[in-house]
């Protein structure tokens, strides 16, 4: 970790961007925040826009983790077991690092249940030739470290940028910056081995 | 090999600013089609939105509590304490005695209590100071002790205090006659409480032999 953020910093200076150019927004600034006083309140619409914001960011975390096809059904257990705690969630601007992490903790139990029961992969049944391809990239993401594989699904999947990623996670732009560099680096290597790409 | 580090292909991985990476924007391409796709959220009307409760806070509550407790409880403590303080004698290193021998002690009589009650003399710091001044005019020594206003005062010989040291309590004759029928009472008590266990503990072992040769027929 400490590494990591060495890195960061030195990858800040190279580049010559000043950090403060890339700081997060002030968390007063954030909608969620008053969102969730509403959704507190009673106001269940409120909740659907909240999903709306977060649900790219909940996709690309499952996707990093589970089978394609159990992402949707996921995304949604995800969201209605988030509803059911969110009086625990003690800082409303850190709703998005939250649950991120009920994601990641419900990716593991789905891989803990499937354990149990036969595990089946349709990423890469049917489906066209580029979507093939895609499952196939994906496969070899999901090979990647944790970090690395996480920001590059959210990066080349969702299309989020590397500051709103650091912004709906809680990381700082500058670890970001460095799981990008270093899992690009590391995609690289391996689609070397993939042809007709 | 790529230069990883040169800014055109950071930034366009960070935030598609600057040149485009064709093999990014190939990626990008490719798994685009992963994306999600929105889809309204479906809330059950059994589904409940819990507002915060007293849980929520209750930890920090609890520690708030524990720590004006702990400082309640700081500050009598040290209220106490500096009560104990005032009451404690004045020190001196000089003997009591004008002899200048270790020995020293003081008589508190009830008058001595009734006109300069707050401070009597005391002994010096050995163990085995421990005599008694039998006039009443004696001069008062510089070790003093305080003794509490409050405290009833006893007359004739009763109302003889032996002062040991400076950090030894203080016990009128009658007190240390209390002290020694208490001390033999306990003593008596726990002689009884001998003799019963070693009662209890002959009938244990009385029993246990009995016990083995009511059961000599299941061992043969």
């Amino acid at each position: 970790m400490f590494e990591l953020n060495a890195t960061a910093d030195q990858l800040l200076l190279m580049n010559g961007q000043p950090q403060a150019a890339i700081k997060q927004p002030p968390e007063e600034l954030r909608p969620e925040a008053s969102l969730i006083r509403s959704v507190l309140e009673g106001d269940r619409d409120q909740y659907g826009r909240l999903y709306d914001l977060y649900a790219p960011l909940v996709h690309g975390i499952v996707l990093a983790r589970v089978p394609r096809g159990e992402a949707e059904d996921l995304v949604q257990d995800i969201f209605l077991h988030a509803l059911k705690k969110l009086e625990t969630l003690r800082d409303p601007n850190a709703f998005g690092p939250w649950i991120g992490m009920i994601a990641r903790n419900r990716a593991m139990d789905f891989h803990r249940k499937s354990r149990e029961t036969v595990e089946v992969n349709d990423d890469h049944r049917g489906g066209t030739s580029t979507e093939t391809k895609a499952a196939e990239i994906l496969e070899i993401i999901r090979s990647l470290p944790d970090a690395y594989r996480e920001t590059l699904v959210l990066r080349l999947v969702e299309g989020m940028t590397g500051l709103e990623i650091a912004q709906r996670t809680g990381l700082t732009p500058a670890s970001v910056r460095v799981n990008l560099h270093r899992g690009m680096k590391l995609l690289r290597e391996k689609l070397g081995f993939v042809e007709g790409l | 090999m790529k230069d990883h580090l040169k800014n055109n292909d950071d930034d366009y991985l960070w935030d598609q600013s600057g040149d485009a990476d064709p093999e990014i924007q190939r990626l990008e391409e490719l798994l685009g089609t992963l994306r999600y796709q929105p889809r309204a959220l479906v809330i059950p009307d059994d589904v409940k939105i819990s507002r915060p409760s007293f849980r929520r806070f209750g930890s920090r509550l609890a520690i708030a509590a524990t720590i004006l407790l702990a400082i309640g409880a700081g500050a009598l403590w040290l209220s106490l304490s500096h009560k104990e303080q005032a009451q404690v004698a004045h020190t001196n290193t000089k003997p009591a005695n004008a002899d200048g021998s270790l020995k020293a002690a003081a008589i508190v009589t009830e008058d001595v209590l009734e006109d300069i009650p707050i401070e009597v003399p005391v002994a010096a710091p050995t163990p085995d100071a421990y005599a008694v001044a039998t006039d009443k005019g004696s001069k008062p020594d510089s070790r003093h002790i305080k003794i509490p206003r409050g405290r009833t005062a006893q007359t004739g010989p009763a109302n003889e205090r032996h002062v040991k040291g400076p950090g030894t309590p203080v016990l009128a004759a009658n007190e240390l006659r209390d002290a020694e029928a208490s001390k033999q009472q306990l003593m008596l008590a726990l002689r009884y409480a001998s003799a019963k266990l070693n009662v209890a503990l002959k009938k244990t072992q009385n029993s246990n032999n009995r016990n083995l040769i009511n059961n000599q027929h299941r061992i043969g």
